[in-house]
């Protein structure tokens, strides 16, 4: 699962994308577990952040795939 | 509805030329620029940074413009984010929105906005100095 991060998510990660190892299908609440233990600085993003796939929200009971390209999305501020 | 989208790292020109002339339903034009302010709080703000997640931000838009005309029937708007580094006292933003009534105008330009700085995954950071 191929991870996308932004603005203080990026900086908080270090890096503008990384890849999650899944198999299985995660709750958002174990995509977060998972992401924060690769990648502690995130901690804090959990909070605040939502999660996009295919550049659409996710709602909050909608499962991640294996394949899927998840951007982690920091509270907009543009305009 | 005609619909333009675009974000750019030059300076948005004030004022901005439409690229097509005004239909012939057109009767008003209402417009706004967002402006980076000097002050913010006690402090001085020399410059923003500006960065877009763009493709999903022109998604975004796309979709609330979409919703957004079924309320408001406009014929035209104009988007244009700043993206990079933009000084104090320049357009980060510019919404131009034709119609045939300035009423459905104003009314969409504030909800459009009001949404975009929802949704719309553009981010303003401290520039570095």
């Amino acid at each position: 699962m191929k991870v996308l991060f932004f603005a203080h998510s990026r900086q908080a990660a270090g890096c503008a994308d990384y890849v999650l190892k899944t198999d299985a299908a995660l709750t958002q609440a174990q995509f977060w577990t998972m992401l924060i233990a690769a990648c502690p600085g995130l901690a804090a993003q959990q909070k605040t952040a939502r999660l996009a796939r295919k550049e659409t929200y996710l709602q909050s009971g909608d499962l991640l795939q294996p394949d899927d390209e998840i951007a982690v999305i920091p509270p907009v501020s543009g305009g | 509805m005609q619909i333009e989208i675009v974000l750019t790292k030059k300076p948005i020109a004030r004022p901005p030329a439409w690229l097509v002339p005004f239909g012939a339903e057109t009767g008003s034009l209402v417009e706004f620029y967002g402006i980076v302010r000097e002050t913010e709080g006690a402090g001085k703000v020399h410059s923003l940074q500006y960065e877009a997640y763009g493709s999903m931000a022109e998604k975004v838009m796309r979709e609330k413009i979409a919703l957004l005309e079924k309320k408001y029937p406009c014929q035209a708007i104009r988007i244009v984010h700043r993206l990079g580094v933009v000084p104090k006292g320049e357009s980060a933003i510019y919404v131009g929105i034709q119609s045939r009534h300035r009423q459905e105008g104003f009314l969409m330009l504030q909800e459009f906005v009001d949404e975009f700085k929802k949704d719309v995954p553009i981010w303003k950071m401290k520039a570095a100095s």
